[in-house]
């Protein structure tokens, strides 16, 4: 962390298609993956380069921007208050389902856990209480069972679905 | 950490890993768990197919790395590929990566509707006893659940259920109940109640055991009147 009158750390990041990200040292320490990349390599130097094989610019840009507001947050004291929920909630809201996918398996490579949650959550309330047909369709996802096979899964575990509104 | 998506249900108790030392039990448990579940499946495959199992830091879990099927339990196949980091954007109608990570947050009934889904999905869900071991069913589903479907469901976790609630049922006997608590040792918390309340739903196998609040239990059931839940085998935790 940079003290008070020290020139703030930038850590230079490198996406999967080559883009280099300058990101502030604390931000970038959010991610669990450069974090202990520069604890395992403790001389490293300040202009060290760190590749991210996995993560493209994006979902990147997309993670900084949420990880950055929450370290704000923390640093005023706003952790876990309505100004948090706030954010969280117009971040999400100008996610296509792509993009939250992408950010859901970036999320997970840099080990980010607090954004992981937030965002395998957020997916999940947009799947509860909703039909096969409609998962299958908001998710772009095709059906490949066989009748036979679709009919016995269906069968299996009829009692909980009778009397439930296709929606 | 895996099952802090119910933490709304069991309050700040449970398998929620919001502390390091519970965190750290269960991982050392699921791990001794899986070791055990994979060396029985291990002994079922002419090939060996996957070369490790590493631990999902992120949801908790254990998964399953390397290529190919495994069958894990009564002919379930588990789709590793569905489990490892690739970033196959998931066009041609395969679900995306990201939705397994999805699964731990889903409950009973989401679960068994995101298994109808497509192959993968069945899959993934089926193969997965650690997003069965706390089972919370309300309505619609408690009032329908049978004797006989919750043993399948609970038998998903193939004897390691941790948690069962079980909110506004009808149909559940001592004897379904009392199949559930032989078939699952491990079982930490029942939490019981019938429309017209909780003390009259006491089943006769869970009062023989029943102890006042605040004694050690030894091996035993006892029942906290403030989370209106039963504690199990708590000597062991």
């Amino acid at each position: 962390m940079s003290k008070l009158g020290q020139a703030k750390r930038i850590i230079f990041l490198k996406t999967a298609d080559g883009q280099l990200f300058e990101v502030d040292e604390p931000v970038a320490m959010e991610f669990e993956i450069v974090k202990s990349f520069f604890d395992e390599n403790e001389d490293a130097a300040d202009d060290t380069v760190v590749p991210l094989p996995n993560v493209s610019a994006e979902p990147l840009a997309g993670i900084i921007e949420f990880c950055k507001a929450h370290v704000e947050f923390r640093a005023n004291g706003a952790a876990g208050k309505d100004e948090v929920k706030k954010f969280n909630a117009e971040y999400i809201k100008e996610k296509s389902n792509e993009q939250l996918k992408e950010l859901i398996l970036a999320a997970n490579y840099l080990n980010i856990k607090e954004m992981l949650d937030f965002l395998t959550e957020t997916i999940a309330n947009r799947l509860k209480n909703k039909s096969v047909e409609y998962v299958r369709a908001f998710f772009g996802i095709e059906n490949d069972f066989t009748p036979q096979e679709e009919e016995a899964v269906r069968k299996e575990y009829e009692w909980a679905f009778e009397g439930v509104d296709e929606d | 950490m895996g099952l802090n998506f119910r933490n709304d249900i069991w309050g700040s108790w449970g398998f929620s890993g919001l502390d390091k030392e519970s965190e750290k039990s269960i991982d050392k448990e699921s791990k001794d768990i899986f070791y055990q579940e994979l060396g029985g499946a291990v002994d079922e495959l002419h090939v060996p197919t996957f070369t490790t199992i590493i631990q999902d830091f992120e949801t908790g879990y254990w998964r399953f790395m390397g290529v190919g099927n495994v069958n894990v339990n009564d002919g379930v196949v588990c789709n590793n590929e569905a489990e490892e980091v690739c970033f196959d954007c998931g066009g041609g109608g395969v679900p995306h990566d990201a939705l397994f990570f999805v699964l731990g947050y889903l409950g009973v009934k989401d679960l068994l509707s995101v298994e109808r889904v497509c192959r993968s999905l069945h899959d993934a869900v089926r193969s997965d006893p650690l997003l069965w071991r706390s089972i919370h069913i309300d309505q619609p589903l408690s009032s329908k659940i049978s004797d006989d479907a919750l043993a399948k469901l609970t038998g998903r976790t193939v004897g390691t259920l941790q948690c069962l609630s079980l909110v506004n049922y009808c149909r559940i006997t001592d004897i379904g109940l009392k199949r559930v608590l032989e078939s699952n040792p491990g079982l930490k918390k029942i939490r019981m109640e019938t429309p017209s309340g909780i003390k009259d739903s006491i089943p006769a196998c869970i009062k023989c055991f029943l102890q006042a609040p605040g004694e050690i239990p030894y091996n035993g059931i006892y029942y906290d009147p403030l989370e209106e839940v039963w504690f199990c085998n708590l000597l062991f935790l």
